[in-house]
């Protein structure tokens, strides 16, 4: 049977692969679990670890219960961390439970499903949550794959400003998950307050900036990347925020970069910055951005356009020619409904009103790479001077 | 799903939702496919006659037919040709499904894509443009949404875990 969610996913993700669920327990018995398993981590440890960050102008803190986990998954956000001070909008829990004495929060029974990167979702009034696969785990896997996906589940009860993020095992958070974490949980959280999620790169000034946006292979990462140590600053690659009112604005959450390794050499000055240089045939590059390059990363600016990112094969100097509003929500909303599993209606909405209100260009990328800061910022000196519209 | 393609029982087609998501801007409309992660672009007749199909309560086809007539300089012989194969092409992308409930009627409420201009427009048939490069994502992260029923719990197992 299929029946519609209950009220708190107007945009929640969509059917692509319904099944029946045979249990009525509900969401309650979950947070009841979680909060014991955090609980109980914390007890075996040391304590638990706190760190506060402003995200979109909401402070957000992050609770670990070991301190490992907490260095994986804030990583990333250092270059929005903030000194603590009045009572954060969310806590969010993090944890595992390798230990054997801990135990693990309920999970669903995800029946045959083996695509590690399925997902669950569940809400009701109160709760969302979701639940992604990882690897089962199982010894025979990890003998040949010894740092498999470990699962991970992602719990938000916003009336009450807390959140939890669980994961089996966190040597095993992949290189991806550590490069760009807690993705599910911001976008439910800030959605609610404006603050919306978009698969795309940003770079700017002070006075304004551009979204890049394309589908994985476009050369968003590239794009962005290439503009470190220019007039540019950067506020993400491959996932950033949006807020609309006032005024369109940009908004990092993640410090991180990943490119395919064989397009490093593009970019040499990005080899000093290297976080997994010893692993890159089996993993993309992953630089920390704010880490190495402090001066090149932007916590925001108004956003100015959306370019449509594309390689054209045997062109030299990157160019920006123009776009309809149409190709530039086609360039960002199909792949972010897809990768942010935020796939509803209002979201695409949100898109399209983003669309209306800025201007979109193609941005076509060619062997040159130095060019392509240069044509974005002509293209912002443009735009600052009123000179396209 | 509507079948064969012939909408002359005065069957009522509305968008396929919550599983096709769609917007239209400066007169083209952009669809999304959740199920199959394939999106489209529609443009001139094929966004007005998504306009008239996204109604609240949807549109029959010959009610449909005849909004295009008062729309477009063609006659109704020539649109219905034309405007029912492409619905059939809309069903079989599983991007429209019958409704149950009757909409408003057309003529009193139509708002056309391409603005309030009285002039009839020049006809070009309808055309479906197609993308597919997303479905790889909708086949390696399948999507399971749970329904009113709740959390599903595993059967009680000692030490139950996430097989971590």
């Amino acid at each position: 049977m299929r029946s519609p969610l209950p009220r708190a996913d107007a945009d929640r993700p969509g059917s692509g692969s319904y099944r029946d669920w045979p249990s009525s327990s509900g969401l309650a018995a979950l947070r009841e679990g979680i909060v014991a398993s955090f609980a109980a981590a914390a007890c075996a440890g040391a304590g638990t670890v706190d760190r506060q960050y402003l995200v979109a102008g909401h402070r957000l803190r992050l609770r670990a219960a070991q301190a490992d986990v907490m260095g994986r998954l804030s990583r990333t956000f250092a270059h929005l961390e903030t000194a603590p001070g009045s009572e954060p909008d969310l806590t969010v829990h993090l944890w595992d439970t390798r230990s054997r004495s801990v135990p693990a929060p309920p999970t669903p029974d995800v029946g045959d499903e083996q695509a590690p990167g399925a997902f669950f979702y569940a809400s009701d009034p109160r709760l969302r949550a979701g639940y992604q696969l990882g690897t089962s785990g199982d010894a025979r896997v990890l003998a040949v794959y010894p740092e498999a996906p470990t699962p991970s589940l992602s719990v938000l009860d916003d009336a009450a400003g807390e959140a939890w993020y669980w994961v089996a095992d966190a040597r095993r958070i992949p290189y991806w998950e550590e490069a760009t974490p807690l993705r599910y949980l911001l976008d439910w959280w800030l959605r609610d307050r404006g603050v919306h999620q978009l698969h795309a790169g940003a770079v700017g000034r002070p006075e304004g900036g551009v979204l890049v946006v394309g589908k994985s292979g476009s050369g968003k990462s590239t794009a962005t990347l290439s503009t470190i140590g220019t007039d540019l600053r950067y506020a993400g690659d491959d996932y950033v925020a949006i807020t609309l009112e006032p005024r369109p604005w940009v908004h990092s959450l993640y410090g991180s970069g990943k490119l395919m390794p064989d397009h490093v050499g593009r970019l040499p000055f990005l080899v000093d910055g290297l976080a997994n240089a010893e692993r890159l045939e089996v993993e993309k590059a992953v630089v920390y951005v704010h880490e190495r390059w402090p001066d090149s990363v932007a916590n925001g600016f108004p956003l100015l356009a959306i370019l449509a990112a594309r390689v054209v094969p045997g062109l030299v100097h990157a160019r920006i020619g123009e776009a309809s509003r149409l190709e530039g929500l086609a360039a960002l909303a199909p792949s972010t409904v897809f990768q942010m599993h935020t796939r509803g209606q209002d979201s695409l909405a949100r898109m399209r009103r983003l669309a209306e209100a800025v201007p979109s260009f193609v941005l076509e990328l060619g062997s040159d790479m130095p060019s392509i800061p240069r044509a974005i910022s002509g293209l912002l000196d443009r735009l600052d001077a009123g000179a396209v519209r | 799903m509507v079948t064969g393609g012939d909408f002359s029982d005065g069957t009522w087609l509305g968008v396929s939702s919550p599983q096709v998501i769609h917007e239209t801007i400066d007169g083209e409309v952009i669809v999304i496919n959740l199920g199959t992660g394939s999106y489209y672009s529609l443009r001139d007749s094929a966004a007005e006659i998504w306009g008239l199909i996204q109604r609240p309560g949807g549109v029959q086809a010959t009610a449909l037919v005849d909004a295009l007539a008062a729309r477009f300089d063609a006659p109704p012989d020539q649109l219905e040709a034309v405007v029912r194969p492409f619905l059939a092409t809309l069903a079989e992308e599983e991007l429209v499904a019958p409704t149950t409930g009757a909409g408003e009627p057309v003529a009193a409420t139509a708002r056309w894509a391409s603005g309030g201009d009285e002039r009839k427009l020049v006809f070009v048939p309808p055309s479906l443009e197609k993308f597919t490069d997303m479905q790889d994502l909708v086949l390696l992260d399948p999507v399971h949404e749970v329904d009113e029923t709740g959390w599903p719990q595993r059967p009680e197992v000692a030490g139950g875990g996430a097989g971590s």
